[in-house]
């Protein structure tokens, strides 16, 4: 029988992270990834604080620092955190697909060594995926790890890795094999970033500082216990980290939130707007309901063991589009705020102007939406 | 949380499904074209013997899941009889008719001789002062002139159940539709290869599924909260879904058109039967326009579920603008 009610669980959870956030995020918090250092050091210090309540790795066994919480649980923590601007910063990988792969396929040493920190939110990592030449076709990825005494020496270059300036740890992809080898050919190392081989090149965007960097690997070298699972056999790990990546980020939730503030943020100027725009607004409202079901729908069936990857791609169509879409509402409502305030005070306005800036890169990043629509429509192939 | 209606639902969805797959399944829709006066003892006779108007849907949600299935199922199959309005029926009544508030006063299904409660989409009361004949033009087959007597002030009982339960039979048609071009697009053949096989073709058909998957989704949580929600609330989220409804077939049928080419015009073909039938249901009584329009004042007066809810009256506006 249908139930789409919360837990006792699941709502006393909102409420302590909401608690939480209410206590130790300024209210003009957007994230992170601001010019200003303190941004970064309000979301080491909040990482700092969920680890101590057993919150940031909720659905962790309790064995690597976790709660051992379930998947309604985690899927609350990744709504409250994204509608409230992640003040995790980048530590949301570390948690959602990058300590899971080590789970499963590091050494007992690595998870000893990794997960314990990751779990108290002591650590940045960055995800060293994409190239020049390597983008939705990642099989082709070049940089090279060479064989030497006592580990690898990496070589190449990376390219829109997001945080790499702040991150003191790589999940890095890496050629062991030919390059005609392609996904027979991908090793995963864990590698150090701060050491003299790399270099990194924060690349100016409209996105926002610290999105996309261009990373540099010129003789760096990786330690022989830092290679992920066997070597050349990484492209397995990368697709289950493609997996969790696809269902990772709750867009919908702030789509919610700023769609349900702007009446109140706008005061006078919500009875100016066109009926047409609160139209779009209503309509709006609507498609992120429907799109967190949609989510939903990908978690139970997660749940179950039942997840057909073509229905995440569906979703992630889904909320990847909804989120654009919602960006286009709200700058219309919020007309030329839209274009920046210059004063603090007009947080909603400067949270739709991130929002929406943040949002052309939604089709693109993790997957473009031209990738999980390949996906979906190969289902429908038949054999 | 659970996304799954229960066994009794899908078994009762199933044998509604067959029992019109017997009769002819969408053919049946040809047939009550044809005859259309046809239709109320052809239904009669497929669905009576299953118990489907023992069913109450305001008793138990089980009996509601099993409604809503029903109606999935009969969309399905393109069933052209009233039967979310039957189902959704106020006491003392055989239905609930939705009738429009502007424009020409027509409404689907509204010749069958019933005793019909009225209602508006906003959820008020109508009285039904005429009943005229069929249109019977191309896309009004089944729809029939009226006059009402609109009661601004009167709440009528169950016109989110009605709006809801007409979505899930809309959602029925869209789900045949979307298999039937699939199934399509996998057999025809041009330039030596089946059209699926094309990215172009597998790009519309994946917005296609991501409409449908949206609305199956939201035609359930929906129905769940009629079930939860109290009044005001439940008829801001009937409307809602209609409006997802409304926005689907347009997607899934213009894709469906378009990826069947001319052969999608042709009468033989199901998915013009899909297109033509369903016109009734997305223009009245209200279309997409008017519904996003009802649906930003609904929630603008009644407020709105979810992470971060809309209090009642908080996203009020005082006077229309352009």
């Amino acid at each position: 029988m249908l139930d789409f009610a919360e837990d006792e669980k699941t709502v006393q959870l909102r409420k302590q992270l909401r608690g939480l956030i209410a206590e130790s995020i300024p209210k003009d918090y957007l994230g992170a990834f601001t010019d200003d250092p303190n941004d970064h050091e309000i979301a080491k210090e909040f990482c700092r604080l969920l680890g101590e309540n057993r919150l940031f790795a909720l659905t962790w066994p309790t064995e690597w620092g976790g709660s051992a919480a379930g998947p309604w649980e985690q899927t609350a923590l990744r709504e409250e955190m994204w509608a409230f601007h992640e003040p995790r910063g980048p530590q949301y990988m570390g948690l959602n697909w990058i300590g899971p792969v080590i789970m499963r396929y590091g050494t007992r040493d690595q998870q000893e060594r990794f997960l314990p920190p990751i779990a108290r939110g002591e650590v940045d990592w960055c995800q060293g995926f994409s190239e020049p030449e390597a983008g939705s076709d990642l099989p082709a990825l070049r940089t090279r790890a060479t064989k030497v005494d006592g580990g690898w020496r990496i070589d190449g270059q990376k390219v829109w890795t997001s945080y790499a300036g702040m991150a003191s740890w790589c999940f890095l992809l890496a050629r062991t094999g030919t390059q005609e080898s392609r996904k027979d050919g991908i090793s995963v190392f864990l590698i150090e970033m701060d050491q003299p081989g790399i270099e990194v090149r924060p690349i100016p965007a409209m996105i926002g500082p610290h999105h996309i960097n261009e990373v540099y690997f010129e003789g760096a070298f990786v330690k022989d216990d830092n290679l992920l699972g066997d070597v050349n056999e990484g492209w397995k790990i990368i697709n289950e980290v493609l997996a969790l990546e696809r269902i990772g980020i709750a867009r919908y939730a702030r789509c919610e939130r700023l769609l349900a503030d702007a009446p109140a943020a706008m005061g006078e100027l919500w009875q100016e707007l066109p009926d047409s725009l609160v139209q779009r607004w209503a309509t709006a409202l609507m498609a992120s309901r429907r799109t967190k079901l949609m989510a939903y729908s990908v978690v139970a069936a997660q749940e179950q063991g039942k997840l057909d990857p073509a229905d995440a791609s569906a979703y992630r169509i889904a909320g990847t589009l909804l989120d654009q879409e919602v960006a286009e509402v709200l700058m219309d409502i919020v007309g030329g705020w839209g274009l920046g305030t210059g004063d603090h005070a007009e947080t909603f306005m400067r949270a739709v102007e991130d929002h929406w800036r943040y949002a052309q890169a939604a089709t693109v990043s993790s997957g473009t939406v031209e990738m999980n629509r390949i996906a979906l429509g190969r289902r429908m192939v038949a054999k | 949380m659970n996304n799954t209606v229960s066994e009794e639902a899908t078994e009762l969805g199933q044998a509604v499904g067959e029992a019109i797959d017997a009769a002819g399944g969408v053919d049946l829709a040809r047939e009550f074209e044809r005859d259309p006066a046809a239709r109320g003892d052809v239904v009669e006779g497929l669905l009576g013997p299953l118990g489907i108007w023992e069913i109450a849907p305001r008793e138990d949600q089980v009996q509601l899941e099993a409604a809503a299935e029903a109606c999935r199922a009969a969309g399905g199959r393109l069933l052209m009889y009233p039967i979310a309005e039957r189902l959704a029926r106020p006491d003392g009544k055989d239905a609930i008719l939705l009738v429009p508030t502007t424009g020409r006063r027509v409404a689907v299904h509204a010749d069958l001789d019933l005793n019909w409660a009225a209602a508006t989409l906003r959820g008020d009361a109508a009285r039904l002062t005429r009943r005229g004949p069929l249109i019977g033009e191309k896309l009004a087959k089944f729809v029939a002139e009226i006059d009402t007597e609109i009661d601004e002030d009167l709440p009528q009982e169950n016109v989110e159940l009605v709006i809801t339960l007409q979505s899930w039979w809309l959602l029925g048609v869209l789900e045949r539709a979307l298999a039937d071009t699939v199934l399509y697009t996998n057999e025809r053949q041009q330039f030596g290869r089946r059209i699926i096989t094309f990215q172009g073709t597998q790009f519309r058909l994946s917005d296609v599924v991501v409409a449908v998957q949206g609305l199956s989704e939201l035609a359930k949580y929906t129905l769940w909260s009629i079930a939860h929600h109290g009044r005001s609330t439940a008829l801001v989220d009937a409307v809602a879904l209609r409006v997802s409804a409304l926005q689907a077939a347009d997607t899934v049928l213009r894709a469906g058109h378009q990826l069947h080419g001319a052969m999608g015009f042709a009468d033989e073909t199901n998915i013009s039967q899909y297109s033509r039938h369903s016109q009734g249901y997305r223009r009245l009584p209200e279309g997409e326009t008017r519904s996003e329009l009802i649906l930003a004042e609904l929630i603008s007066r009644n407020g709105w579920t979810s992470l971060f809810p809309i209090a009642a009256g908080a996203a009020r506006r005082d006077a229309v603008r352009v």
